[in-house]
This record gives C-alpha cells, structure tokens and sequence, in this order.
C-alpha cells in the first residue's frame, strides 16, 4: 500500500539524469533560452559552501515524505524545517554536517543560498508555504495536493506567476511512468483522444477495476480523546492556519490525512496523482468540470469519511468517474461513442495502435524540474494546470462535506447557488497566518 | 444487534440527562431513534433522518445541542453528526426556514453551553449556516482567547455590513492575540472603516500584530495608506520578511489598480522596481514589472522590451513571459525587430516566445533564421516555425535537414512528430531518397511512429543502404509498418539475413505480421520455417513461438533449452517467460527446480508466476500453483512476488498461507497487507483465526500507511460476527 513512495523518489529523481557542472554547461550553450541562471551555490559569498554546480534545496517537513525527497539528483539539502525536533533530529543526522535546521520556515526561506524550496508538509500547510516561497524569490516543488482549497490555488498561481518563479507539484503521471492499472504511459492515451478515434465526449473510470486504489484506510476517527502535546512537537505551529483543536497524536504525522482541516482522505491524496493525468489527456488543463454527484455514507464534521461513487460532468459532456468501492466490473477505462480503452491499452477499435500511428504526437514537456529552473521554463506539471486538477479532488470532497451534489462554474470556480459550498472556497485562515 | 442496543441506550441516557437539566419535554424516543441511526449511510436514508430532525422543531433541535453539555459521554460523535448533517442539509436551495430555526436553536443552545470545545463545534457549525441572525450570538465571543478565532472566522463568511461593525466594535477593546485575529478578519472581508485604526499599527514592534495590519490595509486598498505601506516595504528591505511589508505592499497596488486608481498604482511599480533593482530583490523587480504589465497591458510593450535586455536572467525571462500575455500582431513586430539587436540567447528566446503562442506575424521572419549560423538561434526557430507554420513550413524545414547536422535534422524530426496536417507523412516519404543519412534516420524515425504501411516502399530499398545506421533504422521501423500482406516479404528477409540485429528486428516484425490476421493460424507455415532454418538461425524463432503459444511451438523451445548450446538456452528460457498463454508454466516451474544457475531460476521461477497470474485456471489452482512455487523460491524478491500473486486471488487459503511470514522480517509487510486485502475484501472470513490472524497484522504493519491501516483492520474486527462460521 505504501508502494508509492520509494516510487516517487525513484520515478523523480532518477539518479542517471545527469546534472553535472559539464553537462549543464554543455545544455546551458544551446539551449533555447537566453535565461540559463547560475545555482546559488557557483555564486559563493562569505558563509556559503564551496561552488558546486547543483541547485540548493531547502526541505520544509522533514516526516517520511520530506526525507525521501533529500538524494534527488542535481540538488543538494542546505536546509530543513519541521515543527517536530525528532523529525528534524532525525532528517539532520542523514545530511552533511553543515546543513541548517529551522523550526520556522519563514526564517528558512530568507537563507540566500537556497534556490529551490520543497514543501513536504500535510497539505494545510501548502499553500500558504508555496505563496511566502514565491514571495522570497525561491523556486518551489510542492508534494501533492497542490493546496487544501480552491482559493489557496488561485493565490498560489498569482504569486508564482507575480514573481516569476517555477513551481511543480510532486506528482508526474502526466509525463513519466506507467499510470497505474494503465499499463502504459499517458503520453499514448493521450494522443489516443486527441486523435479522436474513440469519439465525443469520453467517460474515464477511476477505480480497483481500471487500477487505481482510493485508499480508504485513510479515513479519521469521529471522536478523539484530547491528549498532552508530546515535547518534542510544536503542536501550535503544526496546526498553523487550520482551526485550533485540542490535540490527539492521530491527528498528526502519519495519519493527518483522515481529518478535513488538514487534507481529505484518499481521495485529497490520490486524488491530483490519479486525475491530473485525466485533464491532461481531455484537454481540461484550463477548465474544471460543471457538476459533482456523490454517492456516500454521511461525513463527519472533523473527521474524513469513505465514499462510494463521485461523478464529475464537464460542460462538454466528459465525465470522470470515480468508482469507490470496485463495483465497476469489465469497465473499460476510458468509453466514447466510437470506441473503448481498456487497461493495458486493450480496445474494441480493431487495428488500434496502428490507426493511431498516423496521428501527431502530443506536444513535448518540460519535464526536468533542475532545468526548468536553470533556464527558467515552465514545468509540465506548473502552478495552473496543477491548481485545476487539484480542483477536482476539493470540489468533490466538498460535496461530500455537504452531503450533497453540486454545480461548479469553472471559470469564476465557484459553486452555483450553493451559498455553503462557497464558504469553502476561502476560508478564513487561523491569524496571524495569511496569503 | 448488539452494538443497536448499546446505541440506544447511550442515546436513551443522554436524553435523560439532557431532559433532567433543561426540562425539555422532546419526544425522547424519536431523538433516541435519530441518534442511534447517525451518520446517515445513503442519501435516501439522510433525507429521512433530516426529514425527522425537522420534524422535532426548533425545541427539538436545541434538547440534541443541550446533550453536548452531559460530561459523563466523552464520544459527541452521534450528536456532530446529527447538527452537521442537518446545518448542512438546511443550506440546500429552498429550505431557508429550517436554516433561520437552525441558527435560531444554535444560538440559544451555544450560550446554555459550558463546555469551550463543545461551544467551538457549534459555532463551527454557524460558519456553515449563519448569516446576519447568527451575528448577535457570536459577539460574546469575539474578545474570548478561545473562541475568538472562529467566532470571526463566521463573521467573515456571513461579511454584511452587520458582521463588519461587529468586528470593529470588538477591535476596539480586543487585546493579543484576540485582536490580531479581529484584523486579519477586517482584512479579509476588506471594511475600509478599519482603515485608521489600522494604520498606526503598521510600525508595531508586535511583527504579528505588524503583519495582520498590513495584510488588512493591502486588502482593503484605501489610497491614504500609500506612506505607510511604502515605509513598511522600505523597512523589510523590499524583499520578503515575516510582516510580508513588501508583498502586501504589491498587493496594494493591485487593489489600488483594480479599484480605479491606475495612476498611483503605476507609480508604486516604478518605484517598488527602482528600489528593489539589486540581485537578491529580483523577485520583488520582477512583481513590479508584472504589474506594470497587467495595468498597462499591451501599452506596456516598451517597459516589457527594456527588460528583455536587463542584466538579470530571471528579470529577462519573466519579461517575455508576461509579453507573451498581451501579445498582439503590432507588438509582434516589435519582438521581430528586437531579435536583430539581441545578442543569440535572447534571439532564441524570442523566437520560442513566439512560437509558444504561435505568432502569424512573426512566421516569416523565422523562416529566415532557419538560415542562422548561430546553432541556439536556428534550434529555436526549427522548433517554433513547426508551431506556428504546421505544414506549411515542412519545405523550409526539410531544406534545413538536408544540409544540417545532427542536431538540426533532430530538431525538424521533433516538429515533425507532432506536426498537424493530413499530408505529412507522404511529403516525408517523397523526400526520403534525396536526403542525407543523418536526416534519413531522422525521417525514418517519423515514418515508423506516423507512416502507414503503404510507406514500407520507401523503407525496403533503405534496407541495403550502405549506411550502417540508415540500415539499421530501416530494419527497426518494420515492427511499426508491416501487415499481414508482407509475412512472405519478412521470410525471405529473414532467410537472406545473418546480421544478429536484422534477425532480432525481423522477428518482431514477423509477430506484428502475424497479430495483423488474428484469424489465421500461422502455426504450420511457422513450424515449416523453423525446420528449414539453419540452426544458427532457429533462435530467432523463439520468440514467435511463444506468440504462437501452442503444444508443438512450447515442445520446440523445451528442447532447445534442455539440449542447446548457452546461446539457445537464453534464448529459449526468455521466449517461454513470453509465452502468450498458461501453457509454458509446466516448463518454466521444471526448469526452475532442475536448474542450478541462479540466473536462470530467477528468470525462470518469475516467469512462472507471471504464468499463472495470466492463465484461466481458478483461484484455488493458482493458490496451489503459488504455494508450489514458494516452496522452491530463493529470495525474499522472488517470494514478495508470489505473496502480491497469492492477494489477487482473495481466498481464504491464501490469507492463511499469508499469515505464515507474518514473523518474517523481510516479508512481514507484504503479508501483512495480503492478509488485510484479503479479508477485508470478503466480510464471510471471520473467525478466531482470521481475528488472530487480523490482530497480528496490526502488529506488524508499519510505514507511512502503517497506522490508516491499522485503524482500518480495527475498523473491520469491529464489524465481524462474533463466533465461527460454518464451513470455512
């Protein structure tokens, strides 16, 4: 079940992608872009470390997650941040002796000589992180989901996009890997629907039978005991924006995802790794769907609960469906009206791959972040095509908070005549804390 | 049942306390038959149970918040999901009433409450239905440490002119902490009222208090914080500090600018760019001039033109970035015309600029630089001339090919793969022959992943080219483009062929062939060409035996690997770890437990298991297949293999099986979790043995998911029928 971290250090940081200095000035002498800047490290100055040609790297949550994140190729960790001193302890005793520790990332994120800060935090804390980050002038590499709600995305792209920086959300089904049950890349599903062989619109099922696994472990417990603070942990700072409640060690580190102040369940956490491919290959990276139907037990108000069916309809009559409890028997993954795609690329198109062939390819991405910052282009998997389909994970989660079905306007990305719905759009933040 | 009855009673007991202290004369036993049905499982069963919680009325409601007060239940559960679900439900369109009695009863019922956590829920709950009836409710709390932050947080949801004043009237006395919240919600909901309060507190030593006022001001935008906010960014250095004086003095602007005052705000960008014009405030430079950009739009192409010149990268590529915004044919021509002054880098960079928004305008000018001499130059504008010119920049595009390099004829060969346009393909094909071998491996490569079969006839006099890595690509493109009309074509290859290569590449094509007729049985013709093959070349057949996958092709492969010489034998082990069906099991579970050389048996027993992962025999089969294999397997790999096979087959047997690496160190976790998919897949598998089974899991489990599913285990043996079942 927990297969997908070693995974994500693997499939990201892929130890053969050579960043040395030689080859990257090699890269930087012909590539396209007049912007080739130089790792903060090759500019030295008092207190920094010897030249180096890789990018620095800042890691804010040091738990399990943070600390698979520090040997990725062409970086090196000069800082970490947590708000437990046994995570920060422990993530210290991995790195180089002169690495800096920091219980506040607002002090880690003033330190020059980092380029790049990796947000590795539960995803409360994302947004506001990524926003103060991009205020800084640092690159960004967020764990998913990208934020815990809409209106902390929409700020998220402004400040990004305000100050110029580079951002990735940590997932990349879109580009790298075979996507879960698929058994192959998106890059060929993708250049399936574009060719139009299966017709319009499509109808992509999300679920054990199409491969992908919701995860309903993940869900927290409707009543907890308060508890002591253990010492070690800055309970306060731990909850920073999210509402104050009395603590219970559930709450936190490894089970965090349970509780809808903090995240929401598999679907908040798997959710941008199984559907931002979707709005990729439908051409959605711009828009989110128009309504949301559930199929679900009641929510809890503190705690995330399961679900068993969650529809989504684009205005053009796309839908994705989110299948919960595996029902969906010999569904193939993708339906249109001309045709079929099953797991494996399998289809009731006879003579497929070869149809497909004569097709254009889908366009090329950036998909070398430490490029993408040494020459300042946008990454495949950036600030608003990631908000989006973190989109689509909140407003069904938000659906579920109210026990009920929704329209969304994708282009104010609002609800429709859904007064509550709305108030999770922006909700107020814990002072001081603030976007 | 039983777990019912102890529901009911809980529910019963807390009525009656509740009904002792308030004197609420509810129906008790309805409360009871709502709270013991909570949470809700479907929609139908929520619209009953809500439809019964408006049945009791606003009394009723408020005796269910009154038992939050009962400090003998520690578990509120039952009665949260009571108050939300029904806050929740009194919010769909057309049930305003309910919602007005709601917060009527929530109200009342948060001020009879002592209890702050118990207070908090509800006032939560407020968030989510109040609007200006819940204000006077919420301003006893406004100036309490506790409940200050989300009694504001529901005046700025409900944000009416009534919720605002209620803010400010609280600021006024509100102290610490209680008072940065108060202005951070000012802030949010923008009441420009504050705005002198505020004002004074900018240059608080408290760098909070300092922060939430400079949010508020920035957000509310009132033209008389200028000073202050410019001081403010000034002091932080224009560049990030933990008052966020320079970003929210950006904000400002925008507000300003969105406000109507675009004046001012575009004078706050010039000077936020001169004071922040040092290297580590290009960040803030770079805000500044965005904008600038969105203020001034396609006017600010001269500003946007500058600082495509300036001394910073990053400056110079956030400024082709936001020129990309507001690009117009007019400015087009500007970026054209800056191409020429620039030095190469920023050519290029231009030139992708406007082929990323596929410019029109600027499609000739680019045509020009595919003459460039300057190799960034020209790669840019091979790139962006495909972008925007599609087709009709395929002629220029293969005139660059047949005299470029490497690098170039790569270049056109990526435009060319994703090049829209129903003739690319044929216009490729047609100019093949006249190019150089650079650009005809190049081109083959697009032929093989675009072309249709009916390109084979450009590709097979390529099959004798001269040029080794022409051949070679020529030889490789056959798996993409031949069909079942050219199996006698690929014979007489193959039988012409002794290049180890060619022969490899031929065999793949042979099987494409062949899948293109699904129909027809190949297996006679395919027995006949290995019997005539000279036996240095009966290796190359292996592979399409196991596409055949029959009992002649699977006896033919045994053979050459019990008797062939080394070379057969890899051969022939690999094509059996092919084979299309089940039926190279047998084999492949002989040959691991005959053979002696590790690689073999890893490959061999791995093979098997994949074997039977793909066969149709039954679950019960594939478990005794399974347990056959790790009897025999050797390493903790090979044997994790077999334990995810052994979970896809969610019986019984297997789970048990499962449960004996339960103390094994190395494969503990994968056990573990084939036990808990497994049982928690099938609520018939209960038990003493599988809960011992189950609480032994819990023990082992860790890792990230370690605690979820542990809890999710627990969840489950608390589900189970108690006792055993009958015939497990």
């Amino acid at each position: 079940m927990s297969d997908h971290i070693p995974d994500t250090f693997k499939n990201t940081m892929n130890p053969k992608e050579n960043n040395s200095r030689r080859e990257f000035i090699k890269k930087a002498a012909i590539a396209a872009t007049a912007f080739t800047i130089v790792p903060r490290f090759v500019l030295g100055g008092k207190g920094y470390i010897a030249p180096s040609d890789r990018l620095t790297k800042a890691v804010i949550g040091v738990g399990n997650m943070g600390r698979a994140h520090f040997p990725y190729d062409g970086t090196k960790v000069v800082a970490i941040c947590d708000v437990d001193r046994k995570h920060l302890q422990q993530a210290a005793a991995m790195l180089d002796k002169g690495v800096k520790t920091f219980s506040d990332y607002r002090e880690l994120i003033q330190l020059p000589e980092v380029d790049i800060v990796h947000i590795a935090t539960p995803p409360h804390w994302h947004g506001i992180m990524a926003i103060d980050a991009a205020r800084a002038g640092k690159d960004i590499w967020c764990e998913k989901p990208m934020t815990l709600t809409i209106g902390e995305g929409k700020r998220v792209i402004e400040a990004v996009q305000q100050h110029g920086r580079i951002f990735r959300v940590n997932t990349w089904f879109r580009f790298k890997d075979d996507f879960y049950g698929m058994g192959t890349t998106v890059k060929p599903i993708k250049k399936l629907v574009d060719s139009g062989l299966l017709g319009w619109p499509l109808t992509v099922n999300v679920g054990r039978h199409t491969g992908f696994n919701w995860k309903f472990f993940w869900v927290g417990k409707d009543h907890l005991d308060p508890m002591p603070v253990p010492p070690e942990l800055d309970y306060e700072s731990w909850l920073g924006p999210a509402p104050y409640r009395p603590y219970n060690p559930h709450r936190v580190h490894q089970t965090f995802r349970g509780y809808w102040d903090y995240s929401g369940g598999g679907l908040s956490d798997m959710g941008q790794h199984y559907l931002d491919p979707i709005q990729y290959f439908l051409g959605k990276d711009d828009t989110n769907p128009v309504s949301i139907e559930i199929d679900a037990p009641q929510q809890h108000t503190d705690a995330v609960g399961t679900w068993r069916r969650v529809v989504y309809t684009y205005a053009d009559g796309c839908k994705i469906v989110l299948d919960g409890e595996g029902k969906d028997v010999d569904v193939p993954y993708i339906e249109g009206p001309k045709g079929k795609l099953y797991p494996g690329f399998r289809s009731d198109i006879p003579d497929l791959e070869r149809k497909l062939a004569a097709f254009p390819d889908p366009e090329p991405q950036m998909t070398d972040f430490t490029e993408a910052v040494k020459t300042r282009q946008k990454f495949a998997l950036n600030e608003e095509n990631a908000h989006r389909s973190c989109n689509i994970s909140t407003i069904g989660l938000i659906a579920l908070r109210l026990n009920r079905s929704l329209q969304f306007d994708p282009v104010k990305q609002e609800f429709i005549n859904d007064e509550a719905a709305n108030r999770y759009i922006n909700p107020a933040m814990r002072a001081p804390y603030t976007i | 049942m039983k777990k019912l009855l102890l529901s009911l009673a809980l529910a019963f007991n807390i009525l009656t306390a509740a009904v002792a202290q308030n004197g609420v004369t509810s129906d008790i036993s309805r409360i009871g038959s709502i709270l013991s049905k909570m949470p809700a499982q479907d929609a139908v069963q929520f619209e009953t149970q809500m439809n019964a919680v408006t049945g009791l009325g606003e009394d009723g409601l408020l005796t269910i918040i009154s038992m939050f007060s009962d400090e003998t239940k520690k578990d509120k559960s039952k009665l949260e999901y009571t108050i939300n679900g029904y806050a929740t439900y009194v919010t769909k369109s057309g049930n305003e009433e309910l919602r007005k009695k709601t917060v009527n009863a929530l109200c009342k019922g948060l001020s009879a409450l002592n209890d702050k956590e118990s207070k908090f829920f509800i006032i939560t709950q407020l968030e989510i239905v109040g609007k200006d009836d819940a204000i006077s409710c919420l301003q006893s709390y406004l100036n309490d440490e506790r409940l200050a932050d989300p009694a504001a947080r529901v005046l700025v949801r409900i944000n009416s002119a009534a919720s605002n004043a209620a803010l400010l009237q609280a600021l006024q006395q509100a102290q610490g902490s209680v008072r940065i919240s108060l202005i951070e919600a000012l802030g949010d909901t923008r009441y420009t009222p504050v705005v002198q309060f505020l004002q004074p507190l900018v240059s608080s030593e408290d760098k909070n208090l300092a922060k939430v006022s400079i949010y508020a001001l920035a957000n509310i935008a009132d033209p008389s914080s200028e000073k202050i906010l410019s001081d403010a960014a000034q002091k932080a250095g224009f560049t990030y500090d933990i008052t966020h004086a320079t970003s929210n003095y950006i904000v400002y602007a925008q507000n300003l600018a969105s406000n109507g005052h675009q004046a001012q705000a575009v004078k706050i960008a010039e000077e936020i760019m001169r004071k922040s014009n040092f290297d580590k405030g290009v960040h803030t430079r770079i805000a500044a001039l965005k904008l600038l950009a969105d203020i001034q739009k396609e006017q600010s192409i001269a500003a946007l033109l500058n600082a495509s010149v300036d001394k910073h990268p990053e400056y110079r590529a956030a400024a082709l970035k936001f020129a990309a915004d507001y690009l117009t044919p007019a400015n087009s021509r500007l970026w054209i015309k800056k191409i020429k002054t620039a030095d190469p880098g920023m050519q290029a960079a231009i030139i992708t600029m406007l082929g990323d928004n596929k410019s029109k305008t600027a499609f000739t000018a680019i045509l020009k630089l595919l003459k460039s001499n300057n190799k960034q130059v020209k790669l840019a504008a091979i790139k962006a001339a495909g972008k925007i010119g599609q087709q009709e920049s395929l002629k220029p595009l293969h005139k660059v090919m047949k005299k470029g390099d490497e690098q170039d004829a790569e270049a056109v060969k990526n435009a060319l793969l994703i090049m829209k346009g129903d003739d690319v393909t044929d216009i490729v094909a047609r100019s093949i022959s006249d190019m150089p071998g650079i650009a005809q491996v190049k081109l083959i490569t697009v032929l093989s992943r675009r072309g249709e079969p009916d390109k084979l006839q450009v590709i097979y006099p390529l099959l004798t080219s001269k040029d080794a890595s022409v051949r070679k690509a020529a030889f490789g493109s056959l798996k993409y483009l031949v069909t079942k009309d050219q199996l006698n074509k690929l014979f007489t290859l193959f039988n012409e062929s002794s290049d180890y290569n060619d022969l490899m590449e031929l065999q793949d094509a042979i099987i494409t062939s062949m899948k293109d007729d699904k129909s027809t049985s190949y297996d006679a013709l395919i027995l006949q060409q290995v019997e005539s093959a000279a036996s240095n070349k009966k290796m190359f057949y292996y592979k399409i035996l196991a596409y055949l996958g029959g009992e002649k092709p699977l006896q033919i492969v045994s053979d050459a690997f019990n008797s062939g010489d080394e070379k057969n034998k890899a051969a022939a082990l690999r094509a059996l770890t092919l084979w299309t069906n089940s039926n190279a099991a047998d084999k492949l579970f002989a040959i691991s437990k005959e053979t002696n050389n590790v690689a073999y048996f890893n490959e061999a027993i791995k093979g098997y298991i994949k074997a039977v992962s793909i066969s149709a025999y039954t679950q019960g089969q594939k478990f005794t297949m399974l347990s056959n294999a790790m009897a025999i397997a050797k390493t903790s790999d090979q044997k994790d293999l077999i334990l995810r096979e052994m979970e896809k087959t969610k019986i019984y047997p297997a789970m048990i099986f499962a449960g004996k690496y339960l103390d094994d160190p190395e494969l503990q976790q994968r056990a573990g979790i084939t036990i808990m998919n497994i049982a928690l897949s099938n609520k018939s598998f209960y038990g003493k043995t599988v809960r011992e089974l189950l609480n032994r899991t819990i023990l082992v489990l860790k890792g990230r998911d370690g605690e979820f599913q542990k809890q999710s285990i627990r969840k489950h043996l608390s589900e189970l029928p108690e006792g055993e079942p009958a015939g497990i």
